[in-house]
């Protein structure tokens, strides 16, 4: 899977760095100063990196924790997120990571404790309940047996019972959350996307059956289930294709152990948006009715809004009001 | 297009047999061979010629998007003679700089850091090569293509039982051409990399009949690009032969392309 490894020299012999080599003995081991060598130089293609992602370990030094975008928020008021990782494994068309980062190889932090004592200290200043969210850069639980970091980073959240965390995946990989006893202050949100629009635009991800499977053995055990339909994407039958999938999915759904749903139409910075389209030129979603001149691109504002409203109708069908979240990003 | 820079004559010699590359008339400065896919320039020994060669090569075409292969002959301190690395890391013994070739393919031999110096080594640290030219092909190739398609090859000349003084053309023709197999197999890897940069031809057709801007070239390709997403097929420009002129192209382009339906496969 992992053909190079790149390690800063400094943790080189940290016990992650160890752990790591020793899974992927056949991997190149390269060593640099800093993971920016590799990382940032300007003189690379994200899409031909996909193809063949390396690992880079590395440290940490600030920033473990960011204010997010209340925009984004599930019912809290004071949000953060924290990225232990940057890039993911899977390869979704519509993601901003591969305008905003010019290297697909994923980097991953390995000093956790370091994360660790920023998120105490966060929820220790705040007076209000806390939500983290630690999918941002990185899909939360996709490379969780290689990195192990949710399930060094859950007993922390044990501890407090006004700080809450959204894990936010695609990934079935769920075996870490399913030996431990179920967290109400964890939850495992679930991006989801209709079954053609999945196998078009989120390229090695799991199928939307598979998804739903590992969600519905979470809820069986006791985890708050959070469901993400953001983006929602135009095609000319976009009315029939999210009703039968909103109805597909909350077949699957026990309405208690739902935390909250959101709704997002597509949309990207523009300075991201025109580098994914240089990388993809040929891709159908950037084709679409894009207002492109705009500071955030997204679809033209009419057909935006009728998107969300009729999606919102629909799941309001379906859950409480209070239950559903609509996200939006303004420049 | 693939740019290899050797910096021996020896050493280009097997890939100018294998590939059957013509030798261009005599020009200023470096001696170059070359057939449809593939330019050889033989830049001579050290940082300075290999990026001197890299320069003249996508001088002479300065739009171009080509790969890139520095192949010669390293030192090493473990590898035995004969065998071949691919740099995963090259370093300037004088600068200290480093560059990272990312290598998103099966590479056809292990890798290695490779250590660009001034002088021929004797001293070899252990799991490190030694050349005199890939720091000078990387940092200025580099600047001409992404990373993934600039890539550094080397046969392993000498070591600590053979020292590089014992290393002859004759030699150097020899390994190189033992390791053909590999090359190959790097070189159509880099095909296949390079081949995912070309851009639609059907711009030129467009261009034939009607005179661009340069931002109308630009909106000319994206719509193009739009165009091709969304209808699978490929456009010909006859199809627009009634339009005067460039904006009414766009214009009729930029409606049809509304026109054509938008979905993503089967539900």
């Amino acid at each position: 899977m992992i053909q190079t490894l790149y390690i800063e020299q400094a943790i080189f012999d940290h016990p992650r760095s160890v752990a790591i080599r020793q899974r992927f003995p056949q991997a190149s081991v390269v060593t640099c100063e800093r993971y920016g060598e590799v990382f940032n130089p300007k003189a690379q293609n994200f899409r031909l990196q996909k193809q063949q992602p390396s690992l880079i370990l590395a440290e940490k030094f600030n920033k473990f924790v960011l204010e997010a975008p209340f925009s984004y928020n599930i019912g809290g008021q004071r949000n953060y997120y924290f990225s232990h990782m940057l890039n993911c494994i899977y390869d979704c068309r519509y993601c901003f990571l591969q305008g905003m980062y010019r290297s697909a190889n994923y980097v991953l932090f390995v000093n956790y404790e370091d994360f660790d004592t920023a998120i105490e200290q966060t929820i220790k200043e705040s007076n209000q309940p806390a939500y983290f969210f630690s999918g941002y850069d990185c899909d939360s639980l996709a490379l969780e047996p290689v990195t192990g970091f949710i399930k060094h980073t859950l007993p922390l959240f044990k501890k407090f019972d006004n700080a809450y965390i959204e894990l936010r995946t695609k990934s079935t990989q769920i075996r870490s959350l399913l030996e431990i006893n179920a967290m109400q202050n964890c939850i495992v949100a679930f991006s989801l996307s209709p079954d053609n629009l999945a196998a078009a635009l989120e390229h090695k991800a799991p199928s939307l059956s598979k998804r739903l499977d590992a969600l519905e053995k979470l809820q069986q055990t006791g985890w708050p289930i959070g469901l993400r339909f953001d983006p929602i994407i135009y095609c000319d039958d976009y009315q029939q294709i999210y009703d039968e999938f909103f109805k597909q999915v909350f077949a699957r759904i026990n309405l208690k152990q739902l935390h909250s749903v959101s709704l997002g139409t597509f949309r990207m910075p523009q300075g991201f948006y025109r580098n994914i389209v240089k990388l993809y030129p040929e891709e159908k979603l950037f084709a679409g009715p894009l207002a492109e001149s705009q500071p955030m691109v997204s679809y033209e504002s009419e057909l935006e809004q009728q998107m969300l409203n009729f999606c919102r109708d629909k799941l309001l069908e379906l859950i409480p009001e209070e239950k559903l979240f609509i996200c939006h990003d303004d420049i | 297009m693939l740019h290899i820079v050797t910096a021996l004559p020896c050493e280009a010699k097997p890939l100018i047999k294998q590939y059957r590359l013509n030798g261009r008339q005599a020009e200023n400065g470096f001696r170059i061979y070359e057939n449809q896919q593939i330019r050889l320039i033989i830049a001579g020994i050290g940082k300075c010629a290999a990026a001197a060669a890299c320069a003249y090569l996508q001088g002479a075409e300065p739009q171009g998007k080509h790969a890139w292969l520095n192949l010669g002959i390293a030192g090493h301190g473990d590898l035995n003679i004969g065998e071949a690395i691919m740099a995963h890391k090259v370093t300037d013994a004088t600068t200290g700089k480093n560059w990272y070739p990312a290598m998103p393919f099966n590479h056809p031999c292990p890798t290695a850091t490779l250590i660009s110096v001034d002088q021929p080594q004797t001293d070899y640290c252990a799991n490190t090569a030694y050349d005199m030219e890939a720091s000078g092909f990387y940092a200025t190739a580099s600047r001409f293509n992404s990373g993934e398609l600039v890539q550094v090859f080397k046969v392993i000349s000498d070591n600590h039982a053979n020292s590089a003084e014992q290393v002859s053309a004759q030699l150097t023709e020899q390994i190189i051409a033992a390791r053909l197999d590999d090359i190959d197999a790097l070189i159509q890897q880099l095909f296949k990399l390079e081949q995912q940069q070309q851009m639609s031809p059907e711009i030129k057709q467009f261009q034939q009949h009607w005179h661009f801007s340069v931002s109308q070239q630009h909106k000319l390709q994206r719509l193009l690009q739009r165009w091709l997403a969304r209808s699978q097929t490929a456009i010909k420009a006859d199809d627009f032969s009634n339009k005067k002129n460039s904006k009414a192209v766009l214009q009729a382009l930029e409606k049809q392309i509304i026109a054509l339906p938008m979905s993503f496969g089967d539900k």
